[in-house]
């Protein structure tokens, strides 16, 4: 028990950063991306407990609780006021902390927002990609795609990300 | 902008990253919900136990003759051993540590829950006050040198809690602060050594002693050295071969 769990602990440490940007990136508030954040791992702990070796790739495991996790989150919000799932992220809460005037005086806001104006596979490609440093290969196993399939759709979405900045300047 | 002008932006979000406080609470709600779980496995063995002394009665019960005369066998023997020890001369010593050690073993028990009272109450103050945090570290660090001096008194009682000052420090282990390490080393340290000589004394199968062969070296290696994680790992094993002895 206790060596499952501190090698739940290792693998929290190690994607905690990673996952939390991820989510945070997507839905464009401190707070929701710490509750999505949290259900990802606690999800995460439930499934590893008692059957460690049934995960055979942890990242693409992590990811899809997060990505499904997204989901139902807008899903949730689109009861109350129907939106696109796409267009979600620019709606998303207006409350300005402390946390994100500072993300806002690094000047990477701009950024955040451009992706934040791309399709939803464009977004996870390219914050995977160039982000977390994740091979085609990778992304290409997480998303179920071809690794032809993934590296076009990088280039794609860098080339659209591109315009929404040109646009946004 | 080219494009490795526009990866240069990307690569600028890497310095999103969640609070810290955070990260630590959502680390203890999975350490908490695996404590939980183990606590539901330790019941089903306590109910087991208690299975198993119903099933001693009734198979004493079918030998009832041979019982009651090892019990009136019994009673005499002790008798006669207590009426010899007290009649022996200079046997002083020996009457006041079996005095002795209720007491002794009733105080290491309270520091053990001082000390596990003040580690619940720093992992509280990390998630909710942090601003009480170096208070809160002195009084586990406080807790840990008088548990360790209890143990140096009696260091025969190590073994008794060994488990739950393990257990209490893994919970610990999401405050990873240097203060609180040369205390955890110092305590950890002071139950190993005699829990190791406990463990010599005996009888082993020969996995087990070799196992215990291997454990004494890696701790002898790292006695001297700052690493108490190594120590904790070590004890952690140890118990592991006294459970199953």
């Amino acid at each position: 028990m206790d060596s499952e769990n501190e090698q739940f602990i290792r693998i929290y440490d190690q994607y905690i950063d990673k996952i939390y940007r991820f989510v945070y990136l997507k839905v464009n508030s401190q707070e929701i991306a710490e509750d999505i954040t949290s259900k990802v791992f606690l999800k995460g702990w439930e499934n590893y407990r008692g059957e460690p070796k049934k995960i055979e790739n942890m990242s693409a495991f992590l990811y899809q609780i997060a990505r499904n996790s997204i989901v139902d989150h807008y899903r949730e919000k689109s009861k109350t006021k129907i939106v696109s799932t796409d267009f979600a992220s620019k709606i998303a809460d207006s409350k300005v902390n402390l946390y994100e005037k500072a993300v806002l005086k690094e000047g990477i806001e701009t950024v955040k927002l451009a992706i934040a104006n791309l399709k939803k596979d464009y977004q996870d490609v390219i914050i995977w990609h160039y982000l977390e440093d994740m091979p085609p290969s990778e992304i290409a196993a997480i998303l179920n795609k071809p690794v032809g399939t993934i590296r076009v759709m990088i280039h794609r979405g860098l080339n659209s990300l591109k315009s929404e900045l040109i646009d946004e300047a | 902008m080219t494009e490795q002008e526009l990866i240069a932006k990307l690569q600028s979000l890497k310095q999103v990253k969640p609070r810290k406080e955070w990260v630590f609470s959502i680390r203890m709600q999975i350490l908490e919900s695996s404590l939980n779980a183990s606590k539901i496995a330790h019941k089903t063995t306590y109910k087991e136990r208690f299975l198993n002394v119903f099933q001693s009665l009734y198979a004493l019960n079918l030998q009832k003759k041979l019982a009651y005369s090892f019990a009136v066998f019994l009673f005499f023997a002790v008798g006669a051993l207590g009426v010899m020890t007290t009649l022996l001369p200079n046997n002083d010593s020996k009457v006041n540590i079996t005095e002795q050690s209720p007491d002794a073993l009733v105080a290491i028990k309270d520091s053990v829950e001082t000390f596990k009272t003040k580690s619940q109450n720093l992992i509280d103050v990390t998630k909710n006050n942090p601003q009480d945090f170096s208070l809160a570290i002195k009084e586990v660090k406080n807790a840990a040198k008088t548990l360790t001096e209890a143990i140096e008194k009696d260091p025969e009682l190590a073994k008794e809690i060994a488990l739950e000052v393990k257990n209490n420090v893994t919970l610990l282990s999401v405050v990873s602060e240097a203060e609180l390490e040369e205390a955890s080393g110092n305590l950890c340290r002071t139950i190993v050594e005699p829990v190791i000589k406990d463990l010599e004394q005996t009888t082993l199968t020969e996995v087990q002693h070799k196992e215990l062969v291997e454990m004494e070296g890696i701790y002898d290696e790292d006695k001297y050295s700052d690493n108490e994680s190594k120590c904790w790992d070590v004890l952690e094993k140890i118990l592991l071969i006294n459970s199953v002895k």
